[in-house]
């Protein structure tokens, strides 16, 4: 549980720079149009999409390209190709690491994620062979503003 | 998930973030440097165009944070 939380802190610590933050848009833009062709271009019926769009704007990302996202996704169009896979695999000492995947060409991505764990330290593995370790789980995290006691759910 | 969102911003509790995440079901604890070489990997992913997000079951300790950082 902590695990993930700690993680996200250290990316924020360590900032996006210039350079990453296109690349970062990308990923967000993938999600965004992603979301919009499988629940629909209105983000208060669709929560996913909402989501994606809450994550885009926190990283600062414009309106309009979000905006154009969402029309890709909801367009058809070239969004159609994209494939959404999880790749399991593990880490040096045996760590598992689950990997969620947006790609229109699996063949580059699953030979530019082997390559990435060769060179690590790691290996990819089957499908399956660390989900089991895993929960699909909501996280739900709430602002303690100091007038409400904790609650807990 | 949706469903106590909406319950919890009916009761005017400040939601600050609601999101689907793999959570692993037990953690590897290792040593900090081995911790770092997985860190390394995960963020090396990361970096990939086609990745969206990395999970692992790693347990970070406040030592291996400091040595990543």
């Amino acid at each position: 549980m902590s695990g993930h939380s700690k993680w996200s802190q250290i990316k924020r610590q360590k900032g996006v720079t210039d350079a990453k933050r296109g690349q970062l848009f990308t990923k967000l833009g993938r999600e965004i149009s992603v979301a919009a062709r499988e629940g629909g271009a209105e983000p208060d019926a669709n929560a996913r999409l909402r989501l994606a769009v809450q994550r885009a704007r926190e990283a600062n990302m414009p309106m309009d390209v979000i905006d154009r996202a969402i029309k890709r996704g909801s367009g058809g169009g070239d969004t159609a190709a994209l494939e959404e896979i999880v790749y399991e695999g593990y880490g040096p000492n045996g760590a598992a690491i689950l990997i969620e995947v947006t790609t229109d060409n699996r063949n580059r991505t699953v030979a530019e994620i082997r390559n990435v764990f060769t060179r690590g330290g790691g290996s990819l593995g089957e499908n399956g062979c660390v989900a089991w370790l895993f929960d699909n789980r909501g996280i739900i995290s709430i602002q303690p503003d100091g007038t409400t006691p904790t609650t807990s759910l | 998930m949706e469903e106590v969102r909406q319950a919890l911003e009916r009761e005017q509790v400040p939601v600050a973030n609601a999101e689907t995440a793999m959570v692993p079901k037990t953690m590897l604890e290792l040593e900090a440097k081995e911790t770092v070489s997985v860190l390394k990997l995960m963020e090396r992913l990361e970096e990939l165009d086609d990745v969206q997000r990395v999970y692992s079951n790693l347990e970070l300790s406040e030592e291996a944070l400091k040595e990543f950082a």
